[in-house]
C-alpha cells in the first residue's frame, strides 16, 4: 500500500503540549520502515493515524491515492479491517479468549471479514510458522511473553494487511525473540507485498529494516 | 449476532464469580415478587374455591365466636378453639324451616401412630353430593360404623377397602371415648382440597366415636350376667355386659344413645338454601342476628374473602420490599455496568483499533446483561414453581 502524508497536524484536546506534524512523507507499496523517536514524541500517535483511528485536524494522509480524512467513521473501519493489520505494544489479548479465538477476533466482531475454512487453514498455517500452533487451545494469560507477542502479531497478519503497523513490537522481548520477531514481520511483509511501519527505539532493529525516520524530522522533511 | 453472543458468552463463562452474583442478585429480585404473587393466589384460590358450594349463596351455621375460625373448620375441616359445639336441635330447626338443605358436621380429630392428625368428619351423603366426591376404590358409606378415606388419608395411614382403622377421638365433649374399628369401606378420588386428607363417617358414627352411643356383643356375654332360668339365646343389657368394639351386622340392633337426642353435639352446619331470597330470609333469621345468642350463620365467600384481603395487604408490604429489593439490585447492576466498562476500556479500544463498531462494542456488553436476565428470568421461574409446588404442599399441610 502507498502511503502518503502532507502537513498534517494532530493534537490532543487534553494535552495542549503536545503538537504531531509531518510536513511531507512518502511509503511505498511493500516498503519497511522504522519509525524512531523519544517517548512521547508522537510514534504511537501517527500509527493510529496511518490506521484511520485517529483523524488530524490538518493536512492529508492519502493510502493507496484514498484521502483517509475524507471517509466517514464507517468506511474508515471498513479501511481498517480489510486493509490494516495491528501489532500493540502491550499485545493486547483479551484474556477470557483462548489464542484461537484472540486470532479469530476481527472475524468475530466484524461481518464485513467472513470466517470460512479458507481463514482456518490460514491461522492453523500463520500459528505453525509462528510457533504457537500447539497453544491455540490454551488461555491467552497462560502464555510466556513471547509466545504473547507472536500470537499478537498471528492476530494482525491472519487477515492479510496490506499495511502492517507494528507499535514497538519488540519492546518487551529478549534479544534473540526481538530478532525472531523482527524476522517474521519482515518476512511477511516481503512475502505479501504488505507496507510495513514499525515504532521502536531499538536502533538494532531499526538496521533491519529498508529504512528508519524519526518522528522528529518528519516535521521538517 | 451468534458470533457477539458466543463472545459475550466467554466473558460471562471467564467471570465466573461476578456472573453468578449478578444472577442470583436478577433471580432473587425477579422471584420474591413471582413467589409471593403466586401463594397469595394459591391461598385464595383455596379459600375462595372451597367457599362456591350449591347454586344460590350457601351459609355455615355454628357457634358464635371467631367467624375466620368457624369457616376454616367448616370448609378446611380446621380444629375450632374453645369447642364451639351446639345442639342438634338446630339441624332439625332448618330441616323444618325448608329453606335449606341442611349438611350436619361434626369433627373429631384422629392421631395416626405418627402422629399425624386427620379430622373424623361426620357428615351425611349430602357432604358427598355438594362436593361431588367420588368413590375410587370400594363403596361409600352404608352401615353405622363405616369410613371413607380421602385419597391422602388413605395413602398416609397406609389402609384400603376392607381393612380397619381403631381412632381414638379427643374433643367434642368431656365423656371418654370408646376404642371403636371403624370399617374402611371406600377411598375417594383425589381432589387437592382437605377433604383428601379427611376420614368421613356418618354423623351418627361420630356420635358413637365421641362416646355418646355404644352397642353391645351377644355373642361374647358373659353366661354369669344371664337372669337365672332364662333362654340361652336371651340376653340382658347391663352394665357387666361388653361394649362392642366393631360394628359389624349381627350387633348393629344394639346401637343405641343415651340422654336427650336433640342434644347430640354439631360443630357446623353447611347450609345450601334453595333460592338467593331463602338465603336472605336465612341470614337475617332472628337466632343468628341476635348478639346475644349461641348461634351465628356466615357466607363462607364473604369471611374467606376477608381471609384474602388480608393477605392481599401483607402482600402489599412484601410488594414494597420487593421493590426496594429491585431498586438495590438496578443499583448493584447499574455499579457493576460502570465498574465493567472501566475495567474494560482497553479491551474496547483493542476491538475499535481491530474495526469494531461502537454498536457492536455496546451489542456485546448489552448481550451480556440480555443473557443474564434470560437465564435469571428462567431460574426465578423454575424456583417460584418450585416454591409454589411447596406451597401447595404447607397449605395442605396448614388444612387449606
Amino acid at each position: 500500500m502507498e502511503i502518503r502524508v502532507q502537513n498534517l497536524e494532530f493534537g490532543y484536546a487534553g494535552a495542549p503540549g503536545f503538537n504531531l506534524r509531518v510536513a511531507r512523507w512518502e511509503l511505498s507499496s511493500g516498503q519497511c520502515v522504522a519509525l524512531t523517536g523519544p517517548s512521547g514524541s508522537g510514534k504511537t500517535t501517527l500509527l493510529r493515524l496511518l490506521a484511520g483511528m485517529l483523524v488530524p485536524q490538518r493536512g492529508h494522509i492519502h493510502a493507496d491515492a484514498q484521502p483517509l480524512a475524507a471517509l466517514s467513521d464507517a468506511q474508515r473501519r471498513a479501511f481498517r479491517i480489510r486493509r490494516v493489520g495491528f501489532v500493540f505494544q502491550d499485545f493486547r489479548l483479551l484474556d477470557y479468549l483462548d489464542v484461537r479465538q484472540n486470532l479469530l477476533l476481527p472475524y468475530r466482531i466484524n461481518d464485513a471479514l467472513p470466517m470460512d475454512e479458507a481463514v482456518h487453514a490460514r491461522l492453523e498455517t500463520l500459528a505453525h510458522h509462528l510457533g504457537i500452533a500447539h497453544r491455540l487451545g490454551h488461555n491467552a494469560r497462560d502464555l510466556s511473553h513471547g509466545e504473547k507477542q507472536r500470537a499478537a502479531v498471528a492476530r494482525a497478519l491472519l487477515p492479510g494487511p496490506r499495511l502492517l503497523l507494528a507499535d514497538e513490537p519488540t519492546g518487551s522481548l529478549d534479544p534473540d525473540n526481538a530478532g525472531r520477531l523482527a524476522s517474521l514481520l519482515l518476512e511477511h511483509a516481503r512475502e505479501s507485498g504488505a507496507t510495513l511501519v514499525a515504532a521502536t527505539h531499538d536502533p538494532e532493529l531499526a538496521r533491519r529494516f529498508d529504512g528508519a525516520v524519526s518522528v522528529n524530522t518528519l516535521a521538517a522533511l | 449476532m451468534r458470533h457477539r453472543l458466543f463472545l459475550a458468552w466467554l466473558h460471562l463463562r471467564h467471570h465466573r464469580v461476578r456472573s453468578a452474583i449478578l444472577l442470583a442478585c436478577l433471580t432473587l429480585s425477579f422471584c420474591l415478587p413471582l413467589a409471593s404473587h403466586w401463594l397469595v393466589r394459591e391461598f385464595d384460590h383455596r379459600l375462595s374455591g372451597r367457599a362456591q358450594i350449591g347454586r344460590a349463596t350457601p351459609l355455615i351455621v355454628g357457634a358464635r365466636g371467631s367467624r375466620f375460625d368457624l369457616v376454616l373448620h367448616a370448609l378446611h375441616f380446621r380444629p375450632l378453639a374453645g369447642g364451639g359445639v351446639f345442639d342438634a336441635s338446630e339441624l332439625a330447626r332448618l330441616r323444618a324451616a325448608q329453606t335449606a338443605t341442611p349438611v350436619p358436621l361434626c369433627l373429631l380429630d384422629f392421631k395416626s401412630r405418627r402422629g399425624r392428625a386427620f379430622p373424623i368428619v361426620g357428615t351425611t351423603l349430602d357432604y358427598f353430593e355438594l362436593r361431588r366426591l367420588v368413590v375410587a376404590s370400594g363403596e361409600g358409606l352404608t352401615m353405622l360404623g363405616d369410613c371413607v378415606l380421602g385419597a391422602g388419608a388413605a395413602d398416609a395411614l397406609g389402609v384400603a377397602p376392607g381393612g380397619t382403622l381403631t381412632p381414638d377421638p379427643r374433643s367434642l365433649s368431656d365423656l371418654s371415648s370408646l376404642p371403636l374399628k371403624l370399617s374402611v369401606a371406600g377411598v375417594l378420588a383425589p381432589t387437592r382440597t382437605a377433604d383428601d386428607d379427611a376420614i368421613f363417617v356418618d354423623i351418627k358414627t361420630a356420635w358413637v366415636l365421641a362416646g355418646l352411643g355404644h352397642g353391645h356383643d351377644p355373642a361374647t356375654a358373659d353366661p354369669a350376667v344371664r337372669l337365672p332360668g332364662a333362654p340361652t339365646n336371651q340376653v340382658v343389657f347391663n352394665d357387666a355386659l361388653p361394649v362392642a368394639g366393631l360394628i359389624q351386622p349381627e350387633n348393629l340392633a344394639s346401637f343405641h344413645f343415651h340422654g336427650d337426642l336433640s342434644r347430640r353435639p354439631l360443630t357446623a352446619i353447611l347450609a345450601l338454601p334453595h333460592s338467593e331470597r331463602d338465603s336472605v330470609l336465612l341470614q337475617g333469621d332472628r337466632a343468628y342476628l341476635s348478639g346475644a345468642g349461641p348461634l351465628q350463620a356466615l357466607v363462607p365467600a364473604q369471611v374467606a374473602g376477608q381471609m384474602v384481603e388480608m393477605a392481599l395487604r401483607v402482600k402489599r408490604y412484601v410488594d414494597a420490599h420487593d421493590v426496594v429489593v429491585a431498586v438495590g439490585t438496578v443499583l448493584f447492576l447499574s455499579l457493576m455496568v460502570l465498574l465493567s466498562l472501566r475495567l474494560r476500556r482497553e479491551e474496547m479500544e483493542t476491538l475499535f483499533a481491530l474495526g469494531c463498531s461502537r454498536g457492536t462494542m455496546f451489542a456485546l456488553q448489552a448481550l451480556e446483561l440480555l443473557m443474564l436476565l434470560a437465564a435469571s428470568a428462567a431460574l426465578a421461574a423454575a424456583l417460584a414453581w418450585a416454591f409454589a409446588a411447596q406451597a401447595d404442599r404447607w397449605m395442605r399441610g396448614a388444612g387449606l
